[in-house]
């Protein structure tokens, strides 16, 4: 029997070659441009903001803090800077329909100048057309008007009059109109003077203005038409006084805009509608009362700021800064913050609104250019999924507010006109995400055909390690850091590397990178150095990872003070360390756990009491089922197994997954079979396949380390240890002291390749080898095992044939078990 | 020199009656009480004529508004009055209130004419609308507004259209003598500044004109005046009303001189749109 020799402690931890940095210090290496290790990733975004086809959105992910947004931008903002500013967008009043705002489109970074060139007219309307009404010519020709019209309201009574007069009738005015009276000597008659008259005469007047009353009816009933004529003609003149006040300045505007059909439509809109509305520009608030019943006299002031405030434009974007197509991040993707949305504002205790508080979102800014967004964040806003995509299938922007998608609310409000959409969206989220999307949402696919796949970790290569040291210069004089010496750069590279679970991996995880360098910083600075030393990067991570282990120290506390019973010394039958990952955060630490087997006469059953309980998840039962499977392949091929073993995780209360103590209760198995005792000065991690090849498990680091601290606590006895699968030595990244102790001799890592080799190292038994019979050496593991098994199937095989003697009580009862 | 010292309103009437019942001449009114601090009385007189057309009951009434025909009978017609006068004597006491003028109305009934002569009487100065229009409520038909002046005892603001009174004053100069009498009641009326004061000589001949307007010249000059002198125009109203063009002015002439003896001229006058001030 030959043992399987320790690893060296060469083979325990990556160490970088400090002599192959050929600087001082970082800053005087050259900035990293390009992201590292994201060649793909790069390859899938420059494709997809090259690609203008509908639907080649990109959907970027990776693990949380590997620059996804930051290599995002990176490649973007060049691209959409040499790209062709898109046009702007303005809201303005649609004087048909009024709740029906109109897009207007103009041509980039005019929409601020025909702004302002509408505002100033605002401003110029006021003092132009109330020049204009106050001009000697205006009321010159609106005597004229008024004059004409009473002169011929005049003349019809003055006709009446002189007729009456020759009748001796007098028109006489009453308090509410007119009346016709008779008259004698300039006076009307007194009714009692009229008495004395005789009846001829009597009779006379009253046929007399009996005559006359029919022609002042006539002629009172013409006074209503008149005025209304009057009024026709006073509208006339003003429009034309206000047509000519206005023309010239709307005009010189159009001179502008002698390209922009649009533009030249919306002024002479703006005229009409100017010219409609000019008396609130002549009257003043009194003017209007006046010429108005009360109460129906309206607030001039407001009217006016009413018509001027339909002739503004509202500027939704502008591009005025001639940066080349928008990139626009938008953080908080509500509906609104997407859409854009209508304000309103209190008046008199109620809430109105026009097309001057329609505000931009987000695809209105993105319009024509790149809109980035949090993918997690976009579907946790209500609606704000569904509504991107159907804005993005219908390549429209329609405001609408949440209430009037949900058909909520039914006030009036505005339906501005929808915009045209051509925007590239790039999510940015985790991978879960995308892939359930992809899978569950069948409008994913169709909008976003570009996925963006982040990796977080790269090969160790030497070409890799230059671009490393150089990302992290770039990092530190980005941030504003120290620079960092190389042993401080060889350190940040071991930590890396560890980050990434695998020697030969380098994790590219920015924000733990970014992490690390700033508390390097803070300790270099609190210590006054003036450069980062691999001191300092050292402290850094064990302040990082002490201000996260209390559940550690704790779980530590308990193995000192015996609250968990677990051997480090000594041997046991069936009874065995394993190793299992406590996962709390971002902080993982390996805890040991005693794993206990017993075995008896039984159906061939190995029981996981884990699983029995509901405690042990679906990868653990499987591990489990190889087992037993393993055990009848291997030693009763012409026999059933005729065991009932169980298996427990002692002293566990919580959840147990994952496959890599497989083989851990797979050598306390077989020390239960074989009654050979199990060292327990080593501990075992490894998952076992049906051939008892030992296969690579997670978290192999944080495993060996935790137990190495519990033997460090009680000394370290020199033949401690762990067994761990050979597949997993690659991923040895172990701590300074482990490494040290290691080096030592004090504790020792031993690589697995099988069962055999395994329970060898574990009992100090030969496993033994099959010979050409199927049977094992007798003294070996392996031949005991066979032996007990066997001996288990003659029991059966003998309590069966008694059975059949009259005793089918026992039969069942094993049946059962 | 120009003085107002001589002349000092102390109590003003205004003279109101169905038709000239409007709220902007009120206004007008309190306005010159409250820039004068003197009381204002409003007399509020219900014509006999009209009441005598409320006795006959054949007369039929076509209102404005509707011009339908109803018998005027004197229970309608006393009712019609009172409520006119009830909504005058608010809004007189609601004005005096507001602008702090002392006010007292009354209501008398009788001739309109020897009314107001009556009223006159104890006041400096009278103030009543005299727009002669048929469609506003102040039409009197035959008693129109050169009617209410006819037996004029006392300086007379002959407000027309319920206008407020502008800062334009035109002087219609037929005599020297006239535009020096002028200029005192337009010192004492309106002083303060921001008045636009014109004086217009109207003389029968050029050579009177020209002698008119050295004269006025001299007046203004002689008093520190800031006035300007219009090129004189003939003795006749159409003449000053051309002259005068589209603006408003009011008018400031005296009542015996030339000018307002012709009556042609005194109609022209009385029936444009500009108000008066009928120097006494």
């Amino acid at each position: 029997m030959a043992l399987i020799k320790a690893l060296p402690a060469s083979e325990l931890c990556r160490r970088y070659a400090l002599a192959a940095f050929d600087f001082e210090d970082t800053s005087q290496l050259e900035d990293l441009h390009e992201p590292l290790g994201q060649d793909r990733a790069v390859e899938a975004i420059r494709f997809g903001i090259g690609v203008r086809h509908q639907g080649f959105n990109l959907f970027a992910f990776g693990p949380p803090g590997t620059g996804k947004t930051d290599v995002v931008r990176h490649y973007l903002e060049p691209e959409a800077a040499v790209q062709p500013l898109p046009d702007d967008w303005c809201y303005v009043n649609d004087f048909a329909t009024p709740h029906c705002p109109k897009a207007l489109r103009l041509p980039p970074g005019r929409a601020t100048e025909l702004a302002k060139q509408m505002a100033n007219l605002a401003e110029e309307l006021r003092v132009v057309i109330s020049s204009a009404f106050e001009s000697d010519d205006y009321r010159t020709r609106l005597d004229v008007i008024m004059e004409q019209y009473k002169l011929r309201q005049e003349q019809v009574f003055e006709e009446l009059r002189e007729k009456a007069e020759k009748k001796s009738i007098a028109l006489v005015r009453t308090p509410v109109g007119l009346a016709l009276a008779p008259v004698r000597e300039g006076q009307v008659v007194e009714p009692d003077m009229f008495a004395k008259m005789s009846e001829e005469e009597r009779e006379t007047i009253k046929k007399d203005i009996s005559g006359l009353e029919g022609e002042l009816q006539s002629a009172v009933r013409m006074l209503p038409e008149l005025e209304r004529q009057q009024r026709q003609e006073i509208r006339t003149l003003n429009r034309e006084i206000t047509s000519f006040a206005v023309g010239h300045i709307i005009d010189e505007i159009r001179e502008h805009w002698q390209d922009n059909e649009a533009v030249i439509a919306f002024l002479d809109e703006v005229q009409a509608h100017v010219i409609d509305h000019a008396d609130v520009f002549r009257l003043t608030n009194e003017q209007v009362a006046q010429s108005l019943p009360p109460g129906m006299a309206p607030d001039i002031s407001r009217q006016r700021e009413l018509v001027i405030g339909n002739c503004q434009v509202n500027v939704l974007v502008c591009h005025d800064d001639n940066n080349g197509a928008p990139v626009i991040y938008e953080d908080n993707p509500t509906v609104d913050n997407l859409l854009g949305r209508v304000e309103y504002r209190a008046e008199f205790g109620n809430l109105v609104t026009d097309f001057r508080l329609i505000k931009a979102g987000a695809l209105h800014h993105a319009n024509g250019g790149y809109l980035i967004l949090d993918a997690r964040r976009l579907i946790l806003q209500p609606f704000a999924w569904e509504t991107l995509k159907r804005e993005l299938r219908s390549r429209e922007i329609r405001i609408e507010s949440l209430s009037q998608m949900m058909s909520l609310s039914s006030t009036v409000s505005l339906k501005p006109e929808p915009i045209p959409l051509d925007v590239k969206v790039i999510l940015v989220g985790d991978a879960m995400l995308y892939y359930l999307l992809s899978q569950h949402d069948p409008d994913f696919r169709e909008l976003f055909k570009v996925p963006v796949d982040f990796d977080d970790r790269i090969p160790v290569t030497e070409d890799a390690i230059a671009h490393f040291v150089r990302l992290i210069a770039t990092h530190a004089r980005k941030k504003n850091l120290l620079p960092l010496d190389p042993s401080a750069v060889g350190q940040v590279l071991v930590r890396m590397t560890r980050l990434a679970g695998d020697a030969e991996r380098l994790s590219n995880h920015l924000r733990s990178l970014a992490d690390l360098l700033s508390e390097a910083d803070h300790w270099a600075a609190s210590q006054g150095h003036k450069v980062i030393s691999g001191d300092d990067v050292k402290k850094a991570v064990s302040a990082h990872i002490h201000r996260s282990d209390r559940i550690r120290e704790r779980t530590q506390e308990q193995f000192e003070r015996g609250t968990i019973i677990l051997d480090t010394s000594g041997d046991r039958v069936g009874q065995i360390n394993g190793l299992s990952v406590l996962q709390l955060g971002d902080f993982a630490f390996g805890r040991p756990s005693r794993i206990t087997a017993r075995v008896r006469l039984g159906g061939g059953k190995v029981v996981d009491i884990e699983r029995e309980v509901k405690l042990g998840g679906p990868l653990h039962s499987k591990g489990v089922l190889i087992l037993s499977n393993f055990l009848a392949a291997r030693y009763t091929k012409d026999k059933p197994l005729s065991l009932t073993a169980s298996l427990v995780f002692e002293q566990s209360y919580g959840g147990i997954d994952g496959d890599s103590a497989s083989s851990t209760e797979l050598y306390a198995l077989l020390s239960a079979l074989s009654e050979i005792p199990i060292k327990q000065s080593l501990a075992v991690t490894g998952s076992v396949n049906q051939f008892g090849e030992v296969q690579a498990i997670g978290g192999v680091n944080e495993k060996i380390e935790g137990f190495f601290d519990l033997c460090q606590q009680r000394g370290l006895s020199g033949d401690q240890g762990v067994l761990i699968p050979a597949a997993n030595v690659k991923h040895l990244m172990l701590r300074e002291d482990v490494v040290a102790a290691a080096e030592r001799g004090e504790f020792h890592i031993y690589p697995i390749t099988t069962i055999d080799e395994g329970i060898e190292q574990m009992t100090g038994v030969a496993a033994g080898e099959v010979g050409d019979d199927g049977t094992y050496p007798p003294d070996s593991v392996n031949g005991r095992v066979q032996a007990r098994l066997q001996a288990f199937a003659q029991a059966v095989k003998n309590f069966t044939k008694s059975d059949g003697d009259g005793d089918g009580e026992s039969e069942e009862e094993e049946s059962d078990d | 020199m120009i003085s107002a010292e001589n002349l000092r309103y102390r109590r003003v009437l205004l003279q109101m009656d169905t038709s000239t019942h409007c709220r902007e001449t009120l206004d007008a009114a309190i306005d010159i009480a409250a820039h004068l601090r003197v009381e204002l009385q409003a007399v509020f007189v219900e014509d006999s004529d009209l009441i005598s057309v409320g006795g006959l009951d054949f007369v039929h009434e076509f209102s404005f508004s509707s011009a339908t025909a109803r018998v005027l009978d004197k229970q309608t017609l006393d009712a019609q009055l009172k409520a006119l006068a009830g909504s005058a004597r608010r809004q007189l006491e609601h004005a005096g209130t507001r602008r702090k003028v002392t006010v007292g109305f009354h209501t008398v009934r009788g001739n309109f004419q020897q009314e107001m002569t009556n009223a006159s009487q104890d006041a400096d100065l009278i103030i009543a609308e005299g727009t002669g229009r048929l469609r506003a409520r102040y039409y009197r038909a035959q008693l129109t507004g050169r009617n209410v002046t006819g037996p004029m005892l006392r300086p007379t603001l002959l407000l027309k259209g319920g206008k407020p009174l502008a800062k334009r004053f035109t002087v219609i100069c037929d005599s020297a003598e006239n535009a020096g009498k002028c200029l005192r009641a337009v010192a004492s009326l309106f002083p303060g500044e921001g008045r636009e004061l014109t004086l217009l000589p109207s003389a029968a001949n050029a050579a009177d004109g020209a002698a008119l307007a050295k004269a006025l010249a001299a007046i203004i000059a002689d008093a520190g005046l800031d006035a300007d002198i219009l090129a004189p125009v003939g003795l006749t109203a159409d003449a000053v009303l051309r002259r005068l063009g589209s603006l408003d002015h009011l008018l400031i002439i005296a009542d015996d001189g030339p000018l307002l003896g012709d009556k042609a001229n005194a109609h022209l006058l009385f029936e444009s749109r500009h108000p008066l001030f009928l120097v006494h």
